[in-house]
């Protein structure tokens, strides 16, 4: 009786264990090994692989443990006699008292001296996915309750692997879709490109070709000549920032206060805002220093408190607040880059605020892309040039806006070290 | 006719209990290579106490064995042909010519003690290790590392990615006589902090290990729940601590303070499943009921037995061990022993007792080895921790 409890302890520990595994959302790699070494702990088995067709007739091993380095990349045989193959056909275990007696053993598993194994198919919903085998070194065979056992948690592992692939297969279809579009924006951006610096260049050219009119009919050329260098100043003002939104336009950093570079940058817009927008500041009392580019930074600053501006048709409120935030306070899924690993304890975050007609999700997919712009006159550099400075700055950004209600732009940008830990 | 006997090897062994660490270790080495007639060593082995200035240490072996591999480390108690030389005692060396083996050893030093670096550093430095002896029809991976990496079956694990079931891997973690703050391991001239070493040892002929504890259990098996790092949080969903004090009927008895004198009496045996225990001592409670494990926590789902055993039971593994080590191997030219830590504070006044009936048991053949921190014999599976256990293997 106390045996039979044993037992079922046993058994039902060994699946807790198990299960745990199976439910852990990691990579389909990461439970794959963990499952085999579980499997490997919990039946004192020296081999454990799980196998899956190579598609040319023999098995691959997609994860093991106790199989020497050298020999993880050869195949297992899938001939109409082996182990593997068999367990397949029948869809049950095939169990090997004496493993190296028997001609249906891979001479993988001899070579390494396995007296008894196990063959069980691993059987997802709609098909089978491949074979796990159970080694071990002893001539212990493995009893019909762990064989029983072992099949439970492996038609368990068929579902998580089936599931996974499903998953992985998704995310290789998202990923070639996101391809697709990334492909698509460099597409529209180098058209864009083209033509900007195109418009430009011909301005520059035709402003030249009057100069010199004017020069052979001994006039002054002085005008066409500084239209040409206007033409060219807008010219290379479009490849510097390009080289912001690439997050290479960062030079001469240095320790700065963005509350003061905030404070500087809002008193210009100030003097061009509309008697329609109330423009309101929260700043702290005391200085937030980040390190960088005083000229991207002032860049970024102007960017946003332009777009709040542009997008008050009429009245309208604008807030530009600053504060401090620590990195763990940032909701990372927010962010436009959700992958971001924050590099600082705490953060500036600069955030601006407009109640002006917001964007829609589609025209917020796309407002990072260079020359992207729902405006008539923009150029549609501004958001992808903070973009890149934030890139540059090791920050991160994140945006909410809904049409009719507004735009908030929040900068999160690392404060330098002392004053964090200060 | 060519001569087919495989060549000898020579052994010799020295110890010392100089307290001028340069002055033991060239005495300890003097004594160990003046038994190899002359024939330079291929391997010398060092376990010392940690109270010794250990850069002088090895600077006094080296001053006699020269370029010679060294490998070995700080432990609680040195075993050398029968001798126990306690805590403080002193230093033992093992000189030996290669004979029929090739020996290369691996090592690194400040280990991170996460899992993944753990197991990085096992596939590593097994694969160093291996590379420099070159292929061999059987092998074994001498293991030596600090004890306070954390989960060191995880390094284990590492190792055995590499080796797969037919390479022997034995061994011990690094100890500072119980007192958990600092233990070293050696190779060559450097001392490894937070280090780890594999030898790799190619043979012609098998090798094997042997491997016994004498505890027996007690109580129910008792599911782990919950487990963190090195410690186990909980036993069938409630504080580990007061499902451990239940079952010894010793319910709110034990403070932290008394809780490594009961628990070393009373280790965890990992049930396994030839119906043999691999033994977890749980070294101190946490003040929010956790049990911290020396060495390797049982994992979630894993069902574990109290187990009880007295200074007989554990000595009487001891002739156990050396007939297996020496089944197939009577020929054996040394036998290297890797006993705990806590075996020996549970023998108390005789603790040489172990020493001298694993001499006695393997007659002529040399035995020399250390009390450590945690022991690495891989008999069945991946499981290749243990604590509170025997363990030998014979060259």
């Amino acid at each position: 009786m106390i045996e039979k409890y044993r037992t079922a302890v046993q058994d039902m520990t060994r699946l807790n264990r198990l299960f745990a595994i199976l439910s852990d959302p990691a990579s389909l790699d990461v439970v794959v090994d963990r499952v085999v070494i579980a499997l490997s702990e919990m039946f004192a088995a020296d081999v454990v692989a799980l196998l899956t067709p190579d598609g040319h007739g023999d098995f691959t091993t997609v994860g093991a443990i106790g199989l020497p380095e050298e020999l993880r990349g050869r195949p297992f045989s899938g001939c109409d006699t082996c182990c593997a193959a068999a367990a397949i056909r029948s869809r049950a275990p095939i169990l090997v008292a004496d493993a190296m007696r028997d001609p249906g053993m891979d001479p993988i598993l001899t070579g390494l001296e396995i007296q008894t194994a196990a063959w069980l198919p691993v059987l997802g919903a709609r098909e089978i996915l491949g074979v796990l085998v159970v080694g071990r070194g002893q001539p212990l065979p493995f009893s019909l309750s762990d064989t029983d056992l072992i099949m439970t948690m492996t038609q368990r592992v068929g579902l998580v692997l089936e599931s996974a692939r499903a998953d992985e297969e998704r995310v290789r279809l998202e990923f070639r879709l996101r391809q697709a579009e990334k492909a698509e924006s460099l597409g529209r951006m180098a058209g864009a490109i083209a033509h900007q610096l195109n418009n430009k260049l011909t301005g520059v050219m035709g402003s030249l070709e009057l100069a010199l009119n004017e020069v052979a009919a001994g006039g002054d050329p002085r005008v066409e000549i500084s239209h040409a260098q206007v033409a060219a100043r807008q010219a290379s003002r479009i490849g510097q920032q390009m080289l912001a939104y690439l997050g290479h336009g960062s030079r001469g950093r240095q320790d700065l206060d963005i509350v003061a570079l905030c404070r500087d940058a809002i008193q210009e817009v100030e003097l061009s805002l509309r008697a329609e927008i109330l423009l309101r500041t929260v700043f702290p009392h005391r200085p937030l220093i980040v390190r960088g580019s005083s000229a991207d930074i002032h860049q970024l600053l102007t960017n946003l408190a332009t777009n709040a501006v542009e997008a008050i048709v009429r009245e309208g409120e604008i807030v530009v607040a600053v504060r401090e935030m620590p990195a763990n306070e940032i909701v990372r899924s927010s962010l436009l880059h959700c992958d971001w690993i924050p590099g600082s304890r705490t953060y500036a975050c600069l955030e601006v605020s407009d109640t002006g007609w917001g964007m829609d999700a589609e025209v917020l997919k796309n407002a990072f892309d260079p020359f992207f712009t729902t405006k008539f006159t923009g150029r549609g550099l501004g958001l992808p040039v903070v973009h890149g400075v934030v890139r540059a700055h090791d920050g991160a950004l994140e945006v909410n806006s809904s049409p009719g209600v507004g735009t908030t732009v929040r900068v999160f940008l690392p404060l330098v070290e002392e004053q964090a830990t200060a | 006719m060519s001569d087919t006997t495989p060549p000898r090897v020579r052994v010799g062994t020295g110890m010392s209990g100089d307290r001028d660490a340069r002055e033991a270790g060239r005495v300890a080495a003097s004594v160990a290579v003046e038994a190899l007639a002359g024939e330079a060593p291929a391997l010398v082995v060092v376990f010392a106490t940690p109270r010794y200035n250990l850069p002088e240490l090895l600077a006094g072996v080296r001053s006699v064995t020269g370029e010679a591999l060294l490998v070995g480390s700080t432990g609680s108690g040195e075993i050398v042909c029968g001798k126990y030389l306690g805590f403080g005692g002193g230093v033992g060396v093992l000189a030996m010519t290669a004979g029929p083996y090739r020996f290369a050893a691996a090592s690194a030093a400040g280990i991170a003690d996460d899992s993944e670096s753990l197991d990085r550093a096992g596939r590593e430095l097994t694969r160093a290790a291996r590379e420099r002896a070159g292929s061999s029809r059987h092998a074994a991976a001498l293991l030596i590392t600090d004890s306070l990496l954390g989960d060191l079956q995880q390094f284990v694990q590492g190792v055995y990615r590499i080796t797969g079931p037919r390479v022997v891997i034995v061994g011990g973690a690094a100890g500072d006589e119980q007192r958990f703050v600092q233990s070293s391991v050696f190779h060559d001239d450097a001392i490894l902090d937070k280090g780890a070493l594999v030898l790799w040892i190619a043979s012609d002929q098998p090798l094997h290990v042997a491997t016994r504890h004498g505890w027996q259990t007690t109580g129910a098996p008792l599911l782990v729940t919950a487990a963190v790092g090195t410690e186990i949080a909980e036993l069938g969903g409630r504080r580990a601590d007061e499902v451990y004090e239940a079952q010894l009927n010793l319910a709110d008895k034990l403070t932290p303070d008394t809780f490594w004198g009961t628990s070393i009496l009373h280790p965890f045996g990992l049930t396994q499943p030839d119906g043999r225990h691999v033994i977890r001592v749980a070294r101190t409670k946490t003040p929010t009921g956790g049990l911290k494990i020396q060495g390797c926590v049982p994992s979630v789902g894993s069902a574990v037995q109290v187990m009880s055993g007295s200074a007989d039971s554990l000595l009487d593994v001891t002739e156990e061990v050396i007939a297996e080590a020496l089944h197939d191997r009577p020929d054996a030219s040394v036998l290297l022993t890797f006993s705990c830590a806590a075996r020996a504070m549970i023998f108390g006044e005789r603790a040489p007792e172990e020493a001298r009936r694993l001499q006695a048991a393997a007659g002529e053949i040399p035995t020399f080895g250390f009390y450590c921190c945690a022991e690495f014999a891989r008999t069945a599976g991946v499981l290749g921790t243990h604590n509170a256990t025997l363990t030998a293997v014979a060259l």
